[in-house]
């Protein structure tokens, strides 16, 4: 996480650096090939060939089908596919797209045509009952491999999904981390000793604990006191953690903005707290969002924590997946492509905002 | 005259530091007060326990009839009193130049906003700056930036300005345009304490020069007595130093 450094002495440059996150590009480092545009483009370009050009279901059916001619076929092995298709019943136009037409260019069409019955009507399509075990096996199976045309593509699937609940998590989290951030930032320079104390031991703790252990904690015990559902919890428990460390960079960019704007805002009349309101926290707004920004990209990866909690968020639909198909290696290329096209997605617009911002002056 | 600014014997402490021992001085209505000395000798310190950016370790300071080193003091009372100059200006750079000046009026005095802005702009055209109300202070000059700090502490309309150092930042050039708009201040009669080593400006405009060293006062008197007659060895070496 952040490691914040604040060269505050150094000649009014109030640039807060950061020594984690993303490799947020430089603006001088702009040519075609800039690390930033090779490791985007790469992994997009990656994604696409997985996609379009790994093995086609042709090919799988073919070994599909020397492996069940050749061998005998064991129940044990095949468990978890007949979990995933114990319903015994596809929707017909699954079934037509997916089997019938890939099937039909096979020589196991006949075999697998008595296997099954298919209602035209109302199109749905069944296991012929009455099958032994391991013709019902052999259907499943067949059905299965055909059903997952490529296992790239296939594990794609779940992406939409899982970015979706990653992000909900993401975006909650740095929002309510920036909030609770900015009161301890506030809490961290206060005169109040009580509230300064309260503030500091709340950063020292969090900060001396994994945030994995965090995340375990705040989950069991906040279900322990109320029944909230999994994505609450985990945007909670990230919340308190990564309330710290933005407590930490509100803290460096107060005070970095220089004293003497507390004295001429005091100097003209007004409190304290007037004074914090309409002259230093703007300022620190500006000083802080390109950190904040960074954050925002450590928290999304982090954020892949939650999956070992009850929150279906892209890796743990990925597990899911793999755990289900054994395409492990598959799933975990494609969640790897994905949270790194979306860390450098975010970089770059963290890299162009501080730019804005530069610009602005 | 009225006495406007009264200073008995002024302590402060900075831990084991004295960087005042025993400060007294009287400020009177329209006066001029320049404060002179070698560096660390206490001046801004003076200034800034008299509008209370430093409370004083003992010793009083009023301003008129308000005890400003009274605990029961309202400070902002006195801030609005006694407007402050910077030598590093300390605009709020958020800010245009006409929202720097109408900002504390507005909020602190209550001023309604279509009155503060019309004070702003008057104020503005007197330190010859009108053009520049929606700019931002990083777009100004050092000069430019200290004219509208020193437009900013009028619109208070305090009863003394105080000036620590304001153009020790600043170019010839630059000072020259900020020292016009001091004295014109000056010739309206304004009262200002300021801490500046701008001799050619002290003669012009000072009606008393202090001159202070190691926490005090050594030397007090009309500009010509300082510049052109200094008693005390200290002063003479001081001014020798500096001409
Ligand atoms: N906040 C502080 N904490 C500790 N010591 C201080 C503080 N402010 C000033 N001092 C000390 O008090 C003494 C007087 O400082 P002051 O700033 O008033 O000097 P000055 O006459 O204004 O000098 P200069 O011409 O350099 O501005 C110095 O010795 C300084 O080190
Ligand atoms: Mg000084």
């Amino acid at each position: 996480m952040a490691a914040i450094d604040t060269n505050t002495n150094q000649q009014n440059s109030f640039k807060i650096d950061m020594t984690d996150g993303v490799l947020v590009p430089e603006r001088n480092e702009n040519t075609i090939f800039s690390a930033w545009r090779i490791s985007f483009v790469g992994a997009i370009a990656l994604l696409f060939i997985l996609f379009f050009f790994s093995e086609s279901n042709l090919r799988r059916i073919m070994v599909f089908v020397s492996y069940t001619i050749n061998q005998s076929v064991t129940l044990e092995s095949h468990n978890n596919i007949k979990n995933e298709l114990s319903v015994s019943t596809i929707p017909g136009n699954v079934f037509r797209e997916r089997i019938i037409k890939p099937v039909r260019k096979t020589n196991i069409q006949k075999k697998f045509m008595s296997l099954y019955m298919y209602d035209e009507k109302s199109d749905i399509f069944e296991i012929s009952p009455g099958l032994s075990e391991k013709e019902k096996v052999f259907v499943l199976d067949t059905i299965y491999s055909v059903y997952l045309i490529n296992p790239f593509a296939e594990a794609l699937k779940f992406v939409p999904d899982g970015i979706k609940t990653t992000f909900i998590v993401t975006v909650l989290a740095i929002f309510f981390a920036s909030l609770i951030g900015l009161l301890v930032g506030l809490g961290r320079i206060s005169r109040i000793t009580f509230i300064n104390r309260i503030a500091t031991i709340y950063v020292e703790i969090i900060r001396g604990i994994p945030l994995l252990v965090q995340l375990f904690y705040i989950y069991y015990a906040l279900a322990k006191i109320v029944n909230i559902e999994g994505i609450a919890s985990a945007v909670i428990a990230m919340s308190v953690c990564y309330g710290a460390y933005i407590g930490e960079i509100f803290r460096a960019g107060i005070q970095s903005i220089p004293k003497g704007q507390m004295e001429a805002a005091l100097a003209l009349g007004m409190t304290r707290s007037q004074a914090i309101m309409k002259i230093i926290l703007p300022q620190t707004f500006k000083v802080v969002l390109p950190p904040i920004g960074n954050e925002f990209i450590a928290l999304l990866k982090d954020s892949s924590l939650v999956s070992i909690l009850a929150v279906a968020d892209l890796l743990r639909r990925g597990r899911e997946y793999a755990s289900k198909t054994f395409y492990y290696f598959e799933t975990y290329t494609v969640i790897a492509l994905v949270y790194l096209i979306l860390t450098l997605f975010f970089s770059r617009v963290v890299g162009i905002m501080e730019e804005q911002l530069k610009k602005r002056g | 005259m009225d006495t406007i600014v009264k200073i008995e014997n002024v302590i402060k402490n900075y831990g084991q530091v004295q960087a005042l021992k025993g400060v007294s001085f009287d400020v009177c209505k329209g006066e001029v007060v320049f404060i002179i000395g070698t560096s660390g000798s206490g001046k801004s310190t003076i200034i800034r326990c008299i509008n209370r950016l430093e409370h004083v370790t003992s010793g009083t300071i009023w301003i008129e009839n308000q005890c400003v080193t009274s605990h029961q003091v309202d400070v902002r009372k006195i801030r609005e009193n006694a407007g402050m100059v910077f030598q590093s200006f300390n605009l709020f750079p958020h800010l245009t130049v006409l929202h720097n000046i109408t900002l504390s009026p507005v909020m602190v005095k209550k001023m309604p906003k279509e009155q503060a802005i019309d004070n702003a702009e008057n104020l503005l055209k007197r330190v010859g700056l009108f053009d520049k109300r929606d700019t931002y202070p990083s777009q100004l000059s050092g000069g430019q930036q200290q004219r509208v700090a020193i437009a900013r502490a009028l619109a208070m309309s305090p009863k003394i300005i105080l000036f620590d150092e304001p153009t020790s930042a600043l170019d010839p050039e630059m000072t020259k345009e900020v020292l016009t708009v001091m004295e014109d201040l000056a010739q309206e009669g304004m009262t200002m304490i300021v801490v500046s080593h701008e001799m050619g400006f002290a003669k012009a405009a000072a009606h008393k020069v202090l001159f202070m060293d190691y926490g005090e006062i050594i030397e007090r008197g009309s500009p010509d007595e300082i510049f052109n007659n200094p008693q005390h060895e200290r002063t003479k070496q001081f001014l020798n130093n500096i001409l």
